[in-house]
This record gives C-alpha cells, structure tokens and sequence, in this order.
C-alpha cells in the first residue's frame, strides 16, 4: 500500500492530541476516520482536517458503545482498508485519594480506557494485516509512577501498557505492529480537567507533538513494535525505556 | 418538509460562490471538494472529488446527462438603439426559441422584465429575432414575462451561428469572462442547454477510467436544460429529454440487483423519474418533461445523487430532500438541514463552478 492510499484511524479527535494526530496523518496524504462522542465538535474537526485528507470520515459516539466500534472499522474498510490505529480516546475518572475514590466508577474507566482499544484493535487486526499496520496506543506517565491522586487512572494505563506489549510480540507474525505513546504533559481540556481551576498554561500545546507523530510515521512499524515512546523527548530519540 | 428549515434559514455569503472556475484556483476539475452524506449511516464526511470511486460499490450505476451547452448569450439592440443581452434557453420546434432578454450590467446581465410582444431584436450579422409571446402564457397586461416565446432567423445553422458570435451564459457571481471549455462537461456529445449541468463538470477522462475499473457503471441520458429558472421561483417548464434503452434497463437491472442509481445532477433525475413508472421500471423515453419532484412526487428510479450546492429557496432543494428520503430507505430526516450548515461552516463553495454534494444510501 502507498502512502497516497493510506487510512488511518484515532479515537478522541474531536479536539487536543487527537485532533493533531490525524492532522498529521492527514498531511501525510492519510485517508482519515475519526471517532468522538461531540458530534458537532467531531464535524467542525472533520472539515478542518479535510483541508489537507483526501478523505475524512467522522464517526460520533461512545467508543464503548460496540455499534460506534463496528461503524468505525466499518468506515476505514469503506475508504479501503486500515494503516494505523490511534488509540487516543481515554477518560481521567476522578483525580483524588484512593482512600475516596469510588470503586465501582473502574466500572466506567477500565471500559473506555483498556476494553474499547482493546476491542477496537480486535477488529482492526485484519485490516491492518494486508497493510503491515501499526496500532498506537496512548499512554501516560502515570502508568508507571505513583502519583498522589492518579491511582486509578494511572491503573488504566498500566493494564493498557502491559496488554499493548503483549499485543505487540503476539501480533509480530502476522505483520502488525503496537506501540505505546506516552505524549506528556499538554495544555488540553482532558489536562485542564485533571487541574481544575489551576493555571496550566505553563505546559506546551499538544502540537509540540507533532515532530515526534512526523517521525513515527516514517518508521517501519516492524522495526518499532513493542517499543514505547515519549513524545516530547526528543532528545533521546523519543525511544523510553521501560 | 424538513427542507423548509434549509430553505428558509440560511443566506448565502458571498465568500462561499464560486467566482471562477477551480482551474482558475490553481486545481484540476476533480479536485473539488466533495461532501459525502451517508444518509444510512447519517454521516457527513468530507473528500474531494476525485476519491469518488471509494465512496461507491461495484455495480452503482451513475446515470450522467450528455448534454452539451450552447454559446447561449447573444448581444442584441432594439430598432431605437437601445442594447440587450439575449439568453436562448430552450429550442421549440421551427426555430421557435424560449428566450429572456436581459439589460447589460456593469458585471453580467440583469434581469429585464419589460420587453413586449412584436418587438424584434437585431443581432450580429443580420440575424434578427422577433418576439411572439409570453412562455409559459400569461396575460402580459396583468404580470409580467422572463421568458417569451421568439423566432430565431440567422441565415445560417444555429450551432454554427452560437459559436461565432455567442458566449456562455453567465452571471454576476462569476467575474470574469471564461472560455465555452469551461462549461462544458466531459460527457457532454449533444449540444443544447442553455447552462452547463454543471453536476458532471468534476469529472475527467481520468477519473472516468478509474471508475469504470472500479466496477462502477456509467449510462448516458439526454436532457437540455434552459435557463435557471428553477432558483426564481418560477414554476418549472419543460425541457427536452431522451432516455436510451439501453440505459433504461441499466437502471432497472441496478435496482434489481439493490445496486444504487446516482443521479449525477438535478437534469438526470428528472429526466429518469420522468420515464419510470408507479412500480418503480424504467422505460426507454423521449420528449418534454415537466414532472416536478417534491413531496407530492417521490423518487422511483434514483436513489443517490452527486449535485452541487445550491440556493435557499430553489426548487431543487425539494428535490434533493426526496433524494435523502429514498437514500434513507423512504424516511425523511434532517439531514439536509445539518449537511448545508457544514458545508457552509467548512467553506465549501456554491454554483456551477464550486464544490459537490454525493448523497448515497447504504
């Protein structure tokens, strides 16, 4: 597959990280399907992104919603198939103690965060096969610190990141790739909303991202399966170890 | 009508007409832009033209009008000197014309409301055209007329006598003065419309190819469209149309075989609904047409359409929400009012010469 018949696919590109990821996948020539639950947020980000795709389709809904998921790898296999999946989509839960966090609301965050990307790249594995594709799932620091108030979030991600590894040496002989992105701290509503009322205009804008998303879709998804990036180093490469 | 909302709402600024060809924005014709509803899934996506072969399925058949368009704008002058535009918008039988004679205007014409019966117009090299009567008939002491019936002597072929000293009509959105090539479409064989059906200006040979290898079916019909009457108001008049056998049942295997028809303009789904019957089969036709589609009207044959974007208040409006009512398996929906507010809010542009409108079922 050429790049000029490239599809790909993120979750939560609405507004934020998501949105810059499929602009530079819609630079890049990327025929683009783009998923969030705003639908009129989702339209007003589709036309901007058609600008530069050939083709953007948006798909409104909840990414734990398996109509929304199905309508999703429905519409890439519409524009021709699938190159790269964008795991974007995620929710904060509710930043604070464990000692007062309710339980049962892992009820709503193990879903969006660790079952929908999961899901969505069951399906996906078959078309992203006949183009030796690459999943992207996005990670946070959290994952792998223990930061006061970002417990459960941040076990979210870390269940993400150990799947996303194990998905990575599973899938290396059919010719998909996964990889983990942790993109940092950014100045999107999902940060504001984890510092409400706080100042964050000290953190970057998420285009800062947008060398790292430039580079990464050069590589050879073969060459960078399981690795985990960080999308504001560049100095090391972006390359994380863990 | 969920149209009436679309129809009444929106006022259409002026950045959003297309001034000039796309050619003149430095694109090729099938780099427009392309607005996709999905009204199964009720989706809007955006594209450009030239992805069109993604968006269809094997076995969609697109119906395309071969009509090409007339040098139809003729320079004239009454008997007291006075100038006129003359636009030629529907060829009758015997060198009758249906005609409407405009005023110069600083940019293009402008409308002219009070030529009379028994003038005669001069033109170019002795050509002279004499006017009989109000079309469609009315009593011209009570209203006025925008078209008249009139009798065309040139001394020569009309086609011949259109190309040397006719020019394409054009109106006061469009600045500039642009060659008879850009308004004429790549399927166009028959010359006869007063204004380009501008629905299939997008395509190219190329495109055409890349469709074909697809999978997708391309059939001609034949309707010459006359002046745009249909955004004024008016009542629609008849205009001539000829649909092939061959193409009739095309149509009718592709809707047989649940393939879509897609109308590739306002023409061809006129002309196709004219020869389709209450059982929804397709005959092969020719003649004049007047059938007005609306609620009253429903959709037999097409199911799909590719169109431009078109005024508030035009008749076509009505038409295209039935388009979106049998793409949508008979429900009606407001999905024309929620496609026509992104289209404006994402800057696609309006008339002959802008972006398009793709509207398919599942």
């Amino acid at each position: 597959m050429t790049e000029s018949t490239r599809i790909g696919l993120v979750t939560g590109a609405s507004r934020g990280l998501g949105l810059v990821i499929a602009g530079v996948l819609g630079r890049r020539g990327y025929r683009l399907v783009i998923g969030g639950r705003d639908r009129d947020a989702l339209a007003g980000a589709a036309a901007a992104l058609s600008e530069h795709a050939p083709a953007v389709l948006p798909v409104a809904g909840d990414i734990t919603d398996a109509q929304v998921r199905a309508n999703l790898i429905d519409s890439a296999r519409q524009l021709g198939g699938l190159s790269v999946l964008v795991n974007n989509a995620s929710e904060l839960g509710a930043i604070g103690p464990l000692m007062d966090f309710d339980i049962p609301r892992f009820g709503r965050l193990f879903p969006v965060n660790v079952g929908a990307p999961m899901v969505l790249t069951q399906l996906a594995v078959p078309l992203l096969a006949e183009s030796r594709g690459l999943v992207v799932n996005i990670t946070s620091d959290a994952a792998t610190a223990a930061y006061p108030g970002w417990g459960p979030y941040g076990a979210t991600k870390a269940a993400l990141e150990l799947l996303t590894r194990t998905l990575a040496s599973e899938l290396r002989g059919q010719g998909v790739s996964a990889v983990l992105v942790d993109p940092g701290d950014m100045r999107t509503r999902m940060h504001q909303e984890a510092f409400p009322g706080q100042d964050i205009s000290d953190r970057p804008l998420p285009e800062v991202t947008a060398p790292f998303w430039n580079w990464l879709f050069d590589q050879n998804p073969e060459a960078i399966a399981g690795e985990r990036f960080a999308a504001q180093h560049e100095d090391a490469r972006w390359l994380q170890q863990v | 009508m969920a149209a009436t909302g679309v129809i009444d709402a929106f006022t259409l600024p002026p950045h959003l007409e297309a001034a000039e060809p796309p050619e003149a924005r430095g694109l090729k014709r099938d780099e427009v832009r392309l607005l996709v509803s999905r009204i199964d899934a009720d989706t809007i996506a955006h594209s450009r033209f030239s992805e069109l072969p993604r968006w269809l399925s094997p076995g969609d058949l697109l119906v395309v009008n071969t009509s090409g368009t007339l040098n139809a704008a003729l320079t004239a002058r009454m008997s007291n000197g006075e100038r006129f535009e003359v636009h030629l918008s529907t060829r009758l039988p015997g060198n009758f014309w249906v005609i409407e004679v405009r005023r110069p205007g600083p940019v293009a014409s402008l409308p002219f409301r009070e030529a009379r019966a028994g003038s005669v117009l001069e033109l170019e090299c002795g050509g002279r055209l004499t006017i009989l009567a109000p079309y469609p008939f009315v009593d011209t002491l009570k209203a006025q007329s925008r078209l008249w019936i009139a009798a065309l002597e040139l001394g020569e072929p009309v086609l011949t006598y259109l190309e040397r000293f006719g020019g394409p009509i054009r109106y006061g959105y469009v600045a500039g003065s642009w060659p008879a090539s850009m308004y004429q479409t790549v399927f166009a064989v028959e010359p006869g419309s007063a204004e380009m059906p501008s629905a299939a200006r997008p395509f190219t040979p190329e495109l055409v190819t890349r469709l074909v290898s697809s999978g997708i079916q391309i059939a001609p019909l034949l309707l010459h469209t006359g002046v745009a009457s249909l955004e004024d108001h008016e009542a629609p008049y008849e205009e001539f149309y000829r649909v092939p056998v061959e193409t009739a049942e095309r149509v009718n295997s592709a809707t047989r075989a649940r393939h879509r028809v897609i109308a590739v303009g306002t023409t061809v789904v006129r002309a196709l609904e004219t020869v389709t019957d209450s059982h929804g089969r397709t005959s092969a036709g020719e003649g004049w047409t007047n059938l007005v589609i609306g609620p009253d009207r429903p959709l037999r044959a097409v199911n799909g359409m590719i169109t431009g974007f078109h005024e508030p208040h035009a008749t076509h409006l009505a038409m295209i929400e039935q388009v979106i009512v049998a793409a949508g398996g008979g429900r009606s929906s407001s999905h024309l009012d929620r496609a026509y507010r992104e289209a404006q809010q994402g800057g696609y542009l309006w008339h002959e010469f802008g972006d398009s409108h793709l509207i398919i079922g599942g």
